[in-house]
């Protein structure tokens, strides 16, 4: 078998992103669509809604209350919250496995992803631009491709490093020289078997490219920024995240200095922590 | 042996000499690793930015996000336990830096001058580093020892 019909093999046996939540992700394109009508397609999934619950009930929010359904959690939860918890829940079961060939141990891609995901939506905020769904499924999903990679990325681990230590070359490019392919090229292409938007595709296929808010659309340059700013605090860098290649220009044509940058990095991180606490994970990031 | 983590933006000082302190994923962070042999009393720093004048607020909820507010109170924290300052020794781990010539994502490089030109006020010198480049970090400490070990993925554990 090429390594090609591998990598296509390897692609039908990751476990598929959770239908209920692609369903969602579907209704979300329309920003005028009524969240009962999202409640009805959640209730559904068993798990997503006794997770929903469970955040509810927890000391987080110190209820007296037991709260007992959906309708009930948004109330609790804000709606947009509750949007952003289905999705991460439904990447939970997907992104906890230790991935040996990039260096990430157990639960670390899922910590990655979290921090991404929280970072790319406090710089939407940041910007004053609206709601926009493809900004924290894109960045919770933006390294999907690494659960196919991880075994071939894994045999080739030393002439990848090689490239990178010796040549000069960023991770991704490292990876695609060798292997014929990269994560972000086949992660988008598993988010296009799971039927996901469009606009979510386009933001894991970009993730490592070079972009630019006059080009591309914002979500794939907030979650671009967001990946690069979470490998450089060490989040999921594992052995060679930290050779990633930020968008020349990108902060400026945003308009901010580096000190803007900064101050964004100081107010991520607590809303990171309140993440974390939310989807019940470590808060050093590792399971 | 019992490991305590530090976090991100998070500080632990140590007497306990069943202890070892550790550090996951230094990228652009700097660890900071204080101990002194004698009182057998050491500390670790995690701190991700260089200046708290960024955000006074935050910087007082959580001094150990910054260096100029977090290396004071690590030092202040250990003198507590025993810790003499002439005894210390200094290590500074992290500070590693993205693909970047544009100047933006230069965190790595600020919070380790920073980290120098606070030390270098105070009369504090540096016994060992390990800093820079383009690779994670993780370090521990051992309270027994003295032992500061530095491991990054993919490559072999090293003493500083």
């Amino acid at each position: 078998m090429s390594l090609n019909d591998k990598i296509l093999d390897t692609m039908d046996r990751i476990r598929p992103f959770p239908q209920v939540v692609v369903k969602v992700l579907h209704l979300l394109e329309d920003p005028d669509i009524p969240a009962s009508r999202i409640m009805e397609v959640v209730r559904y999934d068993p798990v997503i809604t006794m997770r929903l619950l469970q955040v509810c009930n927890s000391a987080l929010f110190g209820l007296k209350r037991r709260v007992e359904s959906l309708q009930q959690a948004m109330i609790i939860l804000g709606s947009q919250a509750m949007m952003r918890l289905i999705v991460a829940f439904g990447a939970l079961d997907l992104l906890k496995d230790p991935l040996p060939g990039y260096g990430l141990e157990r639960g670390e891609l899922l910590d990655h992803s979290v921090a991404c995901a929280t970072l790319s939506q406090s710089l939407l905020k940041e910007l004053n631009f609206p709601e926009d769904h493809a900004v924290f499924t894109g960045a919770i999903l933006h390294d999907v491709g690494k659960l196919v990679l991880n075994e071939y990325a894994g045999e080739q681990y030393w002439e990848i490093s090689r490239m990178v230590d010796e040549e000069g070359q960023s991770a991704i490019e490292a990876e695609r020289a060798v292997l014929g392919v990269d994560h972000a090229q086949i992660g988008a292409q598993l988010a296009q078997r799971w039927n996901l938007p469009q606009s979510i595709v386009l933001v894991i296929l970009k993730h490592h490219e070079s972009v630019s808010p006059e080009r591309d659309p914002l979500a794939v340059c907030l979650v671009h920024l967001a990946n690069v700013m979470c490998v450089q605090l060490g989040i999921g860098a594992g052995t060679r995240g930290l050779a990633s290649r930020p968008s020349q220009d990108l902060v400026q044509s945003l308009g901010w200095s580096p000190k803007k940058l900064d101050a964004c990095l100081s107010a991520f991180w607590c809303e990171l922590e309140r993440a974390r606490s939310l989807l019940n994970l470590p808060s050093e990031g590792r399971a | 042996m019992r490991q305590r983590i530090v976090g991100i933006a998070e500080m632990q000082v140590s007497d306990d000499i069943n202890e070892v302190l550790v550090t996951y994923s230094l990228g652009s962070c700097i660890g900071v690793v204080i101990y002194d042999p004698e009182a057998r009393v050491g500390g670790i720093l995690h701190y991700m930015l260089p200046d708290s004048s960024l955000d006074p607020h935050k910087a007082a909820e959580k001094p150990a996000m910054f260096a100029d507010t977090g290396i004071p109170l690590l030092f202040k924290t250990a003198y507590g336990l025993g810790l003499e300052k002439r005894r210390a020794k200094v290590v500074l781990v992290g500070g590693a830096q993205v693909l970047d010539d544009s100047g933006y994502f230069n965190i790595g490089k600020r919070n380790y001058a920073m980290a120098r030109k606070i030390l270098w006020k105070n009369n504090v010198l540096v016994d060992a580093e390990d800093v820079g480049g383009r690779i994670n970090r993780t370090v521990f400490l051992e309270l027994a020892t003295g032992r500061t070990l530095v491991k990054s993925p993919g490559r072999e554990m090293r003493e500083l």
